[in-house]
């Protein structure tokens, strides 16, 4: 019995290092690959690092900077136009995501019937669920012709169409962390602050927003992060032209569409290669960063009151809405 | 039927990633063959037909673009490689350092680089001076070429894809594409985007001008506008004609061999026309 019980515990504990293990190996290897090309450069491919920002030969004015181009005859290879296209689109589909996610997460657990509720949650873990390829073969049929109607976009694959789709795919991720902001804050306040007359409107902005405030914007955090990590539906509606420009009806190519749509054509060893690998590193970085702020954000904070105790209610309403006992709207 | 390459253009992608990291297949009767996404029905054309003659030979064609397939090569990932453009000095020198074996090319068909542009616009040719300013962003608006006040959209290819370096090469001069051509996974999706945009123009293969107009191509101011077709190709007066390749490591093996000689057949060559390509003979 006690041979057994060590013998589980000892199989637990190398399924632990295995994993760690694993992650630690990936590091290294994307890493490895990343330097290769100054540790172990093919002939007459040195890649001097501005060549990195700049895209060219370092110098007083490049003649035409921040251009993508690794396969041309002289290669350019600025990530510049890269994070500014994966940038662009995931900071669009947030400004699709956040808002309809946060919104829908309201709506369901303070209005929806039980019936209602229990279908939206459903249904947005059947999204959730859906290959992101389909739904970027979803866009292209059924929202790239309208949607350019409707923005005026001079091409229908732009920027704007990937971001709408990123951000419907986003939907269920902001919607699970707005709706366990919304229960940060007790329901005995709500209620109370709705007994006082306060208006809906106002007891969201004054009360839920302050007390599940790390969740709204840890809800952003992770949907950026997964928008700029996404590549297929960046790779199917963008256009993937790797242009200077912050517009969103203008093409945009994503890191992650541009490690897709490459790495299956180039030499091991090369130039190219490196670059690739350190696109995957600058992707890891970003990932990394967005889980460690998550992580900050919703860590679990000192209760904003004793849950399940209606007699500070009053209290904890007069405090959110500026210190007084009166409200300043009734 | 209209949304057909929207399907297909994430399944080329898949297409161009399987080859990552992929072998070719161990077993004793089988043939891979990876490359250009121009010549990715042709060769499947062709497998099908030596398939039905040879049952026991199985030869399985991917596409992904010239680079992926000439990177396949050198990778030792596919036994022969389509290309719809030569090898560089650079790339033979690659694949004897890592294999240790000369590349050998083969002529297996020959093809018109063709411009699209959409059913809808007037401009009926093009010099090859005003393709170079369309494609490298002088050129920003069809009035400049005797079109409508209308912007330019310009679609281009992924870099792997063998169209896009013959035509940096061959119309060009080896500039750069401008940065606002979009890129399109495959002919058959950048043929679709034209079709649905009345500013485009792309180029690719011959084969594919379906839903698409091919712009006749002037050499010089002045010179006779020539279409892309089986005659103007074969005898060299249309100015984008080009061969198509197969490279292998070393001499061909004896099934390589086997297919290779019935694709320069008469009745491998009939396929070539069958696809819409023009044969070498």
């Amino acid at each position: 019995m006690r041979r057994a019980e060590r013998g589980w515990i000892g199989l637990s504990g190398a399924a632990a290092w295995v994993s760690v293990l694993g992650v630690l190996a990936i590091l290294y290897f994307i890493l490895r690959e990343a330097l290769l090309v100054w540790t172990q450069p093919l002939p007459g491919e040195a890649l001097h690092p501005a060549h990195l920002w700049w895209g060219d030969e370092p110098g007083p004015a490049p003649s035409r900077p921040y251009v993508w181009q690794p396969v041309a005859l002289r290669p350019k290879c600025s990530i510049v136009p890269l994070l500014l296209g994966s940038t662009r689109v995931s900071l669009l589909s947030l400004a699709v995501a956040w808002p309809l996610g946060s919104l829908a997460a309201f709506h369901v657990t303070r209005h929806a019937h039980p019936a209602v509720r229990t279908a939206v949650v459903a249904v947005m873990e059947l999204l959730d669920g859906v290959p992101t390829v389909v739904l970027g073969a979803a866009g292209l049929l059924f929202l790239a012709t309208p949607l350019q109607q409707v923005t005026g976009a001079p091409s229908e694959l732009n920027a704007c169409l990937a971001a709408v789709v990123l951000g419907l795919w986003s939907v269920p991720l902001v919607f699970r962390m707005a709706a366990d902001g919304l229960s940060a804050l007790p329901s005995g306040v709500y209620r109370a602050a709705r007994a006082l007359g306060i208006r809906e409107g106002a007891a969201l902005v004054h009360l839920a927003l302050p007390a599940g405030w790390r969740w709204f914007a840890g809800a952003g955090v992770a949907a950026f992060a997964r928008a700029f990590g996404e590549t297929m539906i960046p790779v199917m509606l963008t256009g993937n032209a790797a242009v200077l420009s912050l517009s969103p009806l203008d093409s945009a190519r994503t890191l992650a569409g541009t490690i897709a749509a490459e790495m299956g054509s180039v030499v091991y060893g090369s130039t190219h290669y490196s670059v690739l690998f350190m696109l995957g590193a600058i992707l890891l970085a970003v990932s990394l960063a967005a889980h460690e702020l998550l992580a900050r954000l919703t860590r679990p904070a000192p209760p904003l009151l004793a849950p399940g105790d209606p007699e500070n209610g009053h209290e904890a309403v007069a405090v959110a809405f500026g210190g007084s006992q009166r409200p300043r709207r009734r | 039927m209209k949304g057909a390459w929207k399907w297909g253009a994430p399944l080329l992608l898949l297409a161009a990633l399987e080859g990552w990291g992929s072998h070719p297949a161990m077993a004793r009767q089988a043939l891979t063959i990876k490359g250009s996404d121009t010549m990715v029905i042709l060769g499947q054309r062709w497998a099908e037909q030596f398939a039905r003659k040879n049952p026991d030979i199985a030869v399985q064609v991917t596409g992904g673009g010239s680079g992926s397939g000439i990177a396949a090569l050198i990778n030792g990932t596919t036994d022969i490689a389509e290309a719809s453009r030569p090898m560089t000095a650079q790339e033979r020198a690659l694949a004897r350092q890592r294999r240790g074996k000369e590349v050998h090319e083969f002529v297996v068909a020959k093809d018109g680089v063709t411009v699209y542009v959409n059913e809808a616009n007037p401009v009926e040719a093009l010099t090859v001076d005003q393709l170079r300013g369309i494609f490298t962003g002088r050129i920003r608006r069809w009035s400049e070429v005797g079109g409508l006040d209308q912007p330019i959209i310009v679609y281009s290819r992924e870099h792997n894809s063998g169209t896009y370096v013959f035509f940096r090469e061959h119309v060009m001069q080896n500039e750069d594409y401008t940065p606002r051509a979009q890129t399109m996974p495959g002919t058959a999706a950048l043929v679709n985007a034209v079709a649905r945009t009345p500013n485009g123009i792309g180029f690719g293969g011959i084969a594919y001008a379906h839903g698409v107009r091919a712009v006749r191509i002037r050499a010089h101011e002045g010179a006779p506008a020539v279409a892309p077709s089986l005659e103007t190709v074969r005898n060299g007066t249309y100015p984008l004609s080009r061969p198509l390749y197969w490279y292998t490591l070393g001499e061909p093996g004896p099934l390589a061999r086997q297919l290779l000689d019935w694709v320069l057949s008469d009745e491998g060559q009939a396929v070539v026309a069958e696809v819409g390509y023009i044969p070498l003979r």
